[in-house]
């Protein structure tokens, strides 16, 4: 089944539906193309997910229950056109005029009106599209295809295409409505004799023709034919003729044209509308999607790989003799209030003053020493390996870690000098 | 830009092992999940990349690099070799990089050197708790060498033993004279847009791009706010107009099954909501604790419907935990449809609408059979506002170098203007009302929300 513009973005919000439900969204692991938009890569998701719950037959029997209930409103709309106007032409003759302007164009333009003032505006189904609706729905009552047909509603809410559709659908019932009332009115009016006449039975005879020149303003603006007049000069059977004719362009003035230009315009917003369907991807439901799919697509990648741990390698060997102690502080101290022993070296910070007293103990290896490290400083490998080049030089190598205030690194040189049997406090 | 790099900008970051490189880049990054953040060393081993897009378009790479841990003994080496090198750094550092060190002894700096040499500028992160010592001086000589731009960022500022001056004074004798102070797990106010048009300073031939992600970043900041204020506002509209009936002859136990059900709906509802507004910052899950300590019991308990819970979140609202909660803690039980909005079921009926006829009905239907409706009550309603607001208010300034999760324990309160100014927004959907405009019901909850979240309790 080819899905049209319109389908594919329907499935997308049914699908984004089903995501915002989940915890974490599902069938991320299959590959999407992913040169395309993310727009497009949600899209063909949604199209995968929908073709693999097997949900395409339940779009295509939308799509025929859609059809049918077009075929069956405008049936409906044909009959009640037709029924109108012989209604009209089945009363009594001499028929009058303005009674049958009313029943011809009055409901058509009273709806025309309630459209305007209460439906034009809504977000959510009305009238004849929320019957439609109902009625859509109870032919789609299985629980997939019911959960199709809500996304069906807030896909067109959200795409701002309900409005236009529900135009659609009230014009296009009432122009029918419309179409068949004329054509059946100029049928009848063709090929039988019927008679008009004005009449009234509460108002007056000028009022009556004021509100006839006034019904007759647009007929005559746009087709130039002026209100029919009864007596004088005119025979009866002409002025029925007129009548006939007048009235005939009444309707087609009132009811088909309006009716006719709402559709157009209603058609012309639904097919630009369509043209600009989107995803607003930061909606719930697309949004982790989306970013799970730039997680995947745009992710981390290793340029250069680690080759192994070096620090791993280090290994501690010890004098067998040596002499006195000696205490220094490995990269500054951090305890100001330490009161210096007699045997400290110093700070042993700049690679120059790691050397000397490496040279030192190398010419003088001693019993003990130790070396003060502040645990506020992270443990490095350099570190680990200058201790590790000392260690040859005395018998006993212990490593005190003075702690300072804040976040302290012990537990990470704790964790080092054990693997290396370092002893600490 | 170099040569070889014309379309994307590529930034390294380097700096001393564990002076939060990578912490850096999941904030510059906007996640939580790149790399690994760690307090042990050498947590990053490789070189990894993290593009990033502008309106489809990657306009950056950013490189995370291992930390430097040999910088005293490689610029010993260096020192050796200054003579033939003098006036060419980049070439002497290409020259230690075929040695045969590069691939053993100093790997990891080689790594970080090479990438360097390949990039246009890197961030160089210092840990502004630690002095200045003689081994990151010397890293930074040799970085230096490689002859790009270096821009230093001090990271962990938000330490009150920081040494921010210190490192100030250390870095301008090296000539690096703009310095940036940016926590990663605590960005300042603006702290992003600073570092990024501090970069174009040092980097002025990617301004362009440094000045499209500013911008984007800052829509994004904004998008991330109103997304999460409508998250809230959906989750407040669905608790409100959540309601369970119960017969009127059900037994205690019965009622207590229902309460207890209708609470855990409005538990997952909130926790759903918790979810997306953490999403939505790029957060996990577990990065947000609901918690109130118990003072009782002493211990932690997350549960919205704890009467501790409702007590220092509707503190001041002037509701009163349990002042309708006839059925529960958060909830309130209205008996037979009276005080549910008949009088206006019956007047929008009045109006002829098919909606409202069939409310009425209903409405009838309960107060004849007797039912009882299960409704949240306004405390609970402005516990889950005000937790969910302090949330979006957390995460704003958050960075996603955090290792550890938001504490929602905080006593951020409404007022009983706000409060009651919530629940009158609410009010269509608590009591029923027929056909409510759920989009105008949003709107005003959304500004209601953007002025809270702007001048809170």
């Amino acid at each position: 089944m080819k899905l049209s513009h319109f389908d594919r973005f329907w499935l997308a919000e049914h699908q984004r539906q089903r995501d915002v439900a989940q915890v974490h969204p599902t069938d991320l692991d299959q590959p999407l193309n992913a040169e395309h938009s993310l727009e497009q890569q949600v899209l063909q998701r949604a199209e995968r997910c929908a073709i693999q719950r097997n949900e395409l037959t339940y779009v295509q029997r939308w799509h025929q229950s859609r059809r049918l209930l077009t075929l069956v409103l405008g049936v409906l709309a044909s009959l009640l056109g037709i029924g109108t106007t012989q209604a009209l032409l089945s009363q009594a003759q001499p028929i009058s005029l303005l009674f049958a302007v009313g029943v011809l164009v009055l409901p058509n333009l009273m709806m025309l009106l309630l459209w305007a003032l209460f439906a034009l505006r809504r977000s959510k189904p009305r009238g004849i599209t929320a019957f439609g609706l109902q009625l859509m729905y109870w032919l789609q009552r299985q629980p997939e295809q019911a959960a199709l047909a809500a996304s069906w509603v807030e896909h067109c809410q959200r795409q701002r295409l309900l409005t236009p559709l529900m135009a659609i659908v009230t014009h296009g019932f009432w122009l029918v409505i419309a179409t068949f009332s004329a054509a059946t009115l100029v049928l009848y009016l063709s090929f039988n004799d019927y008679a008009f006449r004005w009449a009234t039975t509460i108002l007056e005879q000028p009022q009556l023709m004021q509100w006839a020149q006034l019904i007759g303003w647009l007929p005559e603006v746009l087709f130039g034919v002026a209100v029919p007049e009864q007596g004088g000069t005119t025979s009866t059977a002409d002025f029925s003729a007129i009548a006939g004719r007048w009235l005939t362009l009444c309707v087609l003035t009132y009811a088909l044209l309006p009716r006719m230009l709402c559709l157009l315009g209603a058609m012309l917003v639904w097919a630009y509308r369509l043209t600009q369907l989107g995803l607003d991807l930061s909606e719930p439901g697309y949004y982790r999607v989306s970013q799970a799919l730039q997680a995947q697509q745009r992710g981390a990648q290793v340029v250069d790989a680690d080759a192994g741990d070096a620090a791993e390698q280090l290994v501690f060997h010890y004098a067998r003799h040596g002499e006195g102690e000696l205490i220094a502080s490995l990269d500054y101290e951090a305890d100001p209030s330490w009161n210096a022993a007699v045997s400290y070296w110093g700070v042993v910070a700049s690679y120059t003053q790691k050397q000397a007293l490496l040279k030192q103990l190398q010419a003088q290896p001693v019993a003990h020493l130790t070396l003060r490290v502040a645990s506020s400083l992270t443990p490095d490998r350099s570190s680990m390996r200058y201790l590790a080049s000392l260690a040859p030089y005395t018998q006993a190598l212990k490593v005190v870690l003075i702690d300072a205030a804040g976040d302290t690194y012990r537990a990470q040189w704790q964790q080092l000098l054990q693997r290396y049997e370092v002893n600490y406090d | 830009m170099t040569e070889q790099t014309s379309a994307i900008v590529q930034l390294a970051v380097v700096g001393h092992t564990n002076a939060g490189k990578t912490s850096l880049l999941r904030t510059l990054l906007y996640t939580r999940e790149f790399g690994e953040v760690a307090t042990r060393p050498s947590t990053t081993r490789s070189v990894v990349a993290q593009g990033v897009w502008v309106e489809g378009r990657q306009l950056f790479s950013f490189y995370d690099t291992p930390g430097l841990e040999s910088g005293s003994e490689l610029f010993a080496e260096l020192e050796q070799q200054q003579e033939q090198y003098r006036h060419d750094g980049p070439a002497q550092i290409r020259a230690f990089l075929q040695s045969p060190a590069a691939d053993a002894y100093y790997a990891q700096e080689a790594k970080v050197l090479r990438q360097l040499l390949q990039s246009d500028a890197a961030f160089y992160v210092i840990d502004s708790r630690d002095p200045v010592l003689p081994k990151y001086q010397d890293e930074l000589h040799i970085l230096a060498r490689c002859g790009r731009p270096l821009l230093p960022v001090l990271n962990f500022t938000a330490s009150a033993n920081n040494r921010v001056e210190e490192w100030r004074s250390a870095l301008a004798k090296l000539g690096l004279h703009v310095v940036v102070a940016f926590d990663s797990v605590a960005p300042p106010e603006g702290g992003e847009r600073y570092l990024l048009q501090s970069l174009a300073t040092v980097l002025p031939s990617a301004e362009r791009e440094i000045q499209q992600l500013i911008s984007q970043r800052e829509q994004e900041r904004q998008q991330r706010v109103a997304q999460s204020l409508t998250v809230i506002a959906e989750l407040l509209m669905d608790v409100a107009a959540q309601h369970a009936s119960i017969a009127s002859d059900a037994s205690e136990a019965q009622q207590c099954r229902a309460v207890e059900t209708f609470q855990q709906q409005i538990r997952a509802r909130e926790q759903h909501a918790t979810h997306a507004i953490l999403a939505r910052f790029a957060f996990l899950p577990e990065d947000a604790l609901f918690d109130h300590l118990d003072a009782a019991a002493g211990r932690w308990q997350d549960d919205l419907f704890d009467q501790a819970t409702l007590k220092a979140w509707g503190k001041d609202t002037g509701f009163g935990v349990g002042a309708g909660a006839a059925a529960g803690a958060g909830v309130d039980v209205l008996v037979g449809g009276l005080s549910l909005g008949l009088g206006t079921a019956l007047g929008a009926a009045a109006g002829g609408l098919y909606q409202s006829w069939r409310h009425l009905g209903r409405k009838l239907q309960e107060r004849i059979q007797g039912q009882r409706v299960l409704h949240i009550d306004a405390v609970a309603l402005v516990t889950i506002a005000a937790r969910q607001l302090y949330l979006v208010q957390q995460l704003s300034q958050r960075g996603h170098a955090a290792t550890t999760a938001v504490n929602i324990s905080e006593q951020h309160r409404f007022s009983k203007a706000q409060a009651q100014q919530l629940e009158k927004h609410l009010q269509p959907l608590l009591t029923r009302a027929p056909d409510p405009d759920r989009n105008a019901i949003r709107r005003d909850l959304e500004h209601l929300l953007t002025q809270l979240l702007a001048a809170p309790a």
